[in-house]
């Protein structure tokens, strides 16, 4: 027992120096003007009166809303207009318990918060399958509900009478002391939940959990095609989104001792959203500004600074009029995903170890009768097609001859009407693309695909990312020291794949079009598939780049990958290709030997013979 | 991201010169009253009670203030609007103890939940609109006073006047704060008397048609309406009442008198003819004028409060100040404590408040004792009925029909 605690003081150390080694590194001056105002934000109630305590520590529950919500907007690109519920269930559930249970303030706080971790939940699940605009919508809806559900059950809301709260106290047990928060001791609480917001989201944005996210949201069909759906980790930043609201609704009423729904109606949540849309979405501190904005001009719920009548009445239409200039300016998403620096820690990137390691699921890729229907269209009909890792694999045929098609239904993306697709034996017809991407099947798409604000280097930690798992939101924003290691691991072995390729460090939009091609087949080939899909990947490449790219695919093949490769340059395809399948309207009309196959009467006739025909 | 750090500076440094300025209040000679009203909402009560206070204060200071042991006072005043608002409200009463006030005139909205926070200061709170039952609690409440007429004391009138008279009546309270504290009173007295009740139900606060619920409640065989609710409430319910063609008895609270009510009808001014609302007496035993006296001053200080509507023969039609007295017995009331204290004290001030009384605006003593912090009695709620814009205290209720008729045009 003495041995493994002696053996657990040491790395405990050695973790502790780690992490304060990181954050010196890690750190920016931003943060030290940050942890300034935090200072100061504590510090305040020494200088203030209780008055303004309470309004300031009502104007930072604000911001705490507001960086929650941009979480969901910034990072998840879910556009709630309805965030103003969360905070409104947060107060009313704590309300509710203060009053009827007579729990303690602290606990009503947790059960609060989760009250809206779960309604957020339950929306963002709703919301996932929408597009911005229907979850702005649906929001907003949703916000109308809560506001209506208060006003229909004054029961729970108080009606226009309100809930007073019975006084908080803190009971410290043992201890034998009882405390009562005071509005400066509010106003303390509200400070340090704001940081712990700005951390949560600066966490959950620096790390694979927001690498993940931030390819989602720049481009969801490349993200798809590498497993990076983000439908799991969306709902997990909704979901925080709502219980930072949550937390912001439960304080501010424990504040205010009274719940009062006026308080928390509609108007709260266009007031989040302005702020967020204000001090410019996903970064870190542009809520904040966007609060602090409004709070001096608006009415949108709790105020910092009360204002006269004649002033207030126009509240609304300012909040409307800077709602319009907002949206008018339409200032970009920042993407403030950081470039890590090159070599951190000084050190060279340690160069591309000898020798590829060999494909995960080794083993043949079988589709059996597939049929694909679209309407009375057979779009694949009864195709048979059987690849072996190690080769590459060619798909020819004329436009609209099935082979994109072909590529979705091996990929996942699409799933049989008849027929199933079988790797190394084992039936993969009913898996989506991310358990294929997991079982070593990976497709590139027709079109150019890169996430244009991620570096080559994130974009191939996302690749990463999505063939085997992030740590997960939790361990991810704790940076738990598993969750360093995997993100370490995934970093290091993502700079080797960057080096190997040759990609600078420039953002993916700034590439060139074949250079963006190769990035797409890297990030492809990052998680060593067994079977790598490439559709037209020579696309727009000059005949310099289709030698590189020749030779990278025989090289992946020389490695183990079955490469299967829709392509219209013949050329190329007779120079790589070892196996080859004709389509034409949906069947395999010859396979075999390229140069076999390319000569068949019946393919030059369907295939050739057609690239020269009028029209 | 440089310019949000710059801005974000700003402001920080902009709180902190509002809190350096917020902060260092000193003491003074003069006693803040802060009065914590509706002013946005409800321009009519928040005014009144705001012009109740100040006139009260202008006769206290021009008087030579308040002696004490410590000095003589005077009161300034200062108004916060609560705009309905409970949350509003009780971040007014914590900013008016910030600002160092020695009493809250309050409206009455959110003092369920700021009382605590004025009695931690030792602030007194004196309720001077709302009549809710349990907004006033001497054991645990013991900082909040009123005076203006009890719900409970409005709703055991009318259940004494109207269940004589044999009628089947109809209670609509509205879902506001005020017609949720209506029904709670009226549900009292007359669930002593079912059989007088034809229906209860609620209906929404100042909706533009209620139609339906006449119809329900003509259907229920209700041969009068008892209407609880906020004025345009009321306004719009006599409207479609009488839209409707039905000559159904009406009846309200104190609201049936806001000016509202009379101008939302003034384009069909009959149909509020016969309408009748319960409030406090203006007029005392001791007759008219010490009302009068102070209409009059009321008058000189702020011109006369027009209704907005005038008299079928063309005369405009003047309110009474008549909710306005209650702030102003409350100032005068506190000033009586303060001197009998000997101190501006919060717990001194508290403590006399219970021992002193004055002669109010009407010529009625208003007080409060150790048992009892209302200053308007049960027993001093008449009813009164329009007629032609202008209101009379009806004949048929004994108290009433002792009451002068207060000149309105």
């Amino acid at each position: 027992m003495s041995s493994v605690a002696h053996e657990a003081r040491p790395r405990v150390g050695s973790a502790l120096r780690t992490a304060v080694t990181d954050l010196s590194r890690a750190w920016r001056p931003r943060w030290t003007l940050a942890t300034a105002l935090w200072l100061v934000g504590v510090a305040l109630p020494l200088v203030t009166s209780t008055a303004l305590e309470s309004r300031i520590a009502t104007l930072v529950l604000m911001g705490v809303a507001a960086v929650g919500l941009n979480l969901a907007i910034g990072l998840a690109a879910m556009p709630s207009i309805g965030h103003g519920a969360f905070v409104a269930i947060g107060a009313v559930v704590a309300a509710a318990l203060a009053v009827h249970t007579g729990l303690p303030g602290p606990v009503a706080v947790v059960l609060a918060i989760v009250a809206a971790a779960l309604a957020g939940a339950a929306v963002g699940a709703g919301a996932l399958r929408l597009q911005p605009t229907f979850v702005a919508i649906a929001s907003w809806v949703g916000a109308w509900l809560v506001a209506g559900l208060l006003d229909a059950v004054p029961s729970l809301s108080g009606g226009s009478r309100g809930v007073a709260l019975p006084p908080v106290e803190v009971r410290t047990g043992p201890l034998g002391i009882d405390l009562a928060p005071t509005p400066g001791a509010y106003q303390v609480i509200a400070v340090c939940l704001l940081a712990l917001a700005l951390l949560a989201f600066v966490s959950a944005r620096s790390g694979p959990f927001g690498l993940g996210l931030a390819a989602a949201r720049q481009n969801a069909d490349a993200a798809r095609s590498l497993g990076l759906a983000g439908g799991r980790r969306r709902l997990q930043a909704f979901v925080l989104s709502a219980a930072f609201a949550g937390a912001a609704g439960a304080v501010a009423v424990e504040l205010a001792g009274v719940f009062d729904a006026t308080s928390y109606g509609p108007l709260l949540s266009i007031t989040l959203f302005v702020a967020v849309l204000l001090g410019r979405r996903g970064t870190t501190f542009g809520p904040l500004l966007g609060v602090a904005v409004l709070s001096v001009v608006s009415l949108g719920g709790p105020t910092a600074f009360t204002l006269s009548p004649s002033v207030a009445r126009f509240g609304q239409l300012i909040v409307g009029a800077i709602l319009l200039g907002a949206v008018a300016v339409r200032r970009g998403h920042p993407d403030e995903i950081e470039t890590p620096p090159r070599g951190a820690d000084g050190t060279p990137i340690p160069s591309w170890p000898s020798g590829d390691p060999a494909p995960r699921a080794p083993g043949v890729l079988r589709a059996e009768s597939v049929v694909i229907r679209y309407g009375g269209v057979r779009a694949l009909d009864e195709v048979h097609v059987e690849l072996d890792t190690g080769r590459i694999h060619a798909l020819v045929g004329p436009n609209g001859s099935g082979k994109t098609t072909l590529l979705r239904v091996l990929s996942g993306d699409l799933e049989p009407h008849e027929g199933r697709v079988l790797l190394g034996g084992r039936d993969v017809t009913e898996l989506d693309i991310a358990a294929r991407v997991a079982s070593g099947i990976v497709r590139t798409n027709q079109r150019t695909t890169v996430f244009d604000s991620l570096t080559p280097l994130q974009h191939i930690e996302a690749a990463l990312l999505g063939a085997r798992g992030g740590p997960g939101l939790v361990r991810d924003l704790l940076k738990t020291p598993s969750a360093r290691a995997a993100a370490d691991g995934l970093r290091q072995e993502a700079r080797q794949i960057v080096e190997r390729y040759g990609f600078g460090q420039r953002p993916a939009g700034e590439l060139s079009g074949a250079e963006q091609r190769f990035l797409m087949i890297a990030m492809a080939t990052a998680s060593r598939p067994s079977f790598l899909l490439l559709d037209e990947p020579s696309a727009g490449m000059a005949t310099g780049d289709k030698e590189r790219l020749r030779a990278m695919l025989q090289e992946l093949a020389a490695h183990g990958t079955g490469v299967v490769v829709v392509e219209h340059d013949l050329r190329l395809l007779r120079s790589i290709a070892d196996t080859a399948t004709v389509l034409d309207a949906g069947r395999v009309i010859a396979s075999g030997a390229p140069d076999v196959v390319l000569r068949d009467p019946h393919v030059v006739e369907a295939y050739v013979g057609r690239l020269r025909g009028p029209g | 991201m440089r310019r949000t750090i710059t801005a974000l500076v700003a402001l920080s440094l902009l709180v902190f010169v509002a809190c350096s300025n917020d902060a260092g209040s000193e003491t003074k000679r003069e006693l803040l009253i802060a009065v914590n009203a509706p002013f946005s909402a409800t321009p009519y009560v928040g005014l009144g009670i705001q012009h109740g206070v100040q006139l009260a204060i202008e006769q206290i200071n021009d008087a030579g203030g308040i002696q004490t042991d410590d000095g003589t006072f005077t009161f300034t005043m200062k108004t916060y609007d609560n705009a309905l608002s409970p949350q509003r409200a009780v971040d007014n009463v914590k900013q008016a103890i910030s600002d160092g006030a020695v009493a809250i005139v309050d409206e009455g909205t959110g003092v369920d939940a700021s009382w605590r926070i004025a009695d931690d200061a030792s602030v007194p709170i004196c309720i001077v609109y709302q009549g809710g039952t349990g907004l006033v609690d001497i054991q645990k409440r013991p900082n909040v006073f009123r005076i203006a007429p009890t719900d409970h004391g409005i709703a055991f009138r009318y259940a004494e006047y109207l269940v004589p008279k044999g009628y089947k009546i109809a209670i609509l309270h509205d879902d506001s704060e005020y017609g949720h504290q209506g029904a709670e009173a009226l549900s009292d007295p007359f669930g002593y008397t079912p059989k007088a009740v034809a229906m209860n139900i609620e209906i929404p606060a100042g909706a533009t048609d209620y139609s339906p619920q006449v119809l329900q409640a003509r259907r229920s065989g209700a041969t009068a309406i008892l209407a609880w609710g906020i004025a345009p409430t009321i306004a719009q319910l006599i409207r479609d009442v009488r839209g409707a063609g039905s000559a159904l008895p009406i009846y309200t609270p104190p609201s049936g008198a806001d000016p509202t009510v009379r101008q939302q009808l003034a384009d069909h001014p009959e149909w509020i003819d016969g309408v009748t609302f319960a409030s406090g007496r203006m007029t005392a035993e001791v007759g008219p004028g010490p009302f009068l006296k102070f209409e009059h001053a009321y008058e000189d200080m702020f011109g006369r409060d027009e209704v907005g509507v005038s008299t079928s023969s063309g005369k405009k039609v003047y309110q009474p100040p008549e909710y306005p007295m209650y702030p102003y017995d409350f100032t005068r009331v506190l000033a009586s404590a303060i001197e009998a204290a000997g101190s501006a004290g919060g717990d001194a001030i508290l403590h006399a408040l219970n021992e002193v009384a004055i002669k109010g605006a009407n010529g009625d003593e208003r007080g409060f004792n150790e048992k009892n912090h209302e200053g308007v009695v049960d027993d001093d709620v008449y009813f009164a009925l329009f007629n032609d814009m202008t209101y009379v205290p009806v004949r048929d209720d004994p108290l009433s029909a002792t009451l002068d008729v207060i000149p309105q045009t």
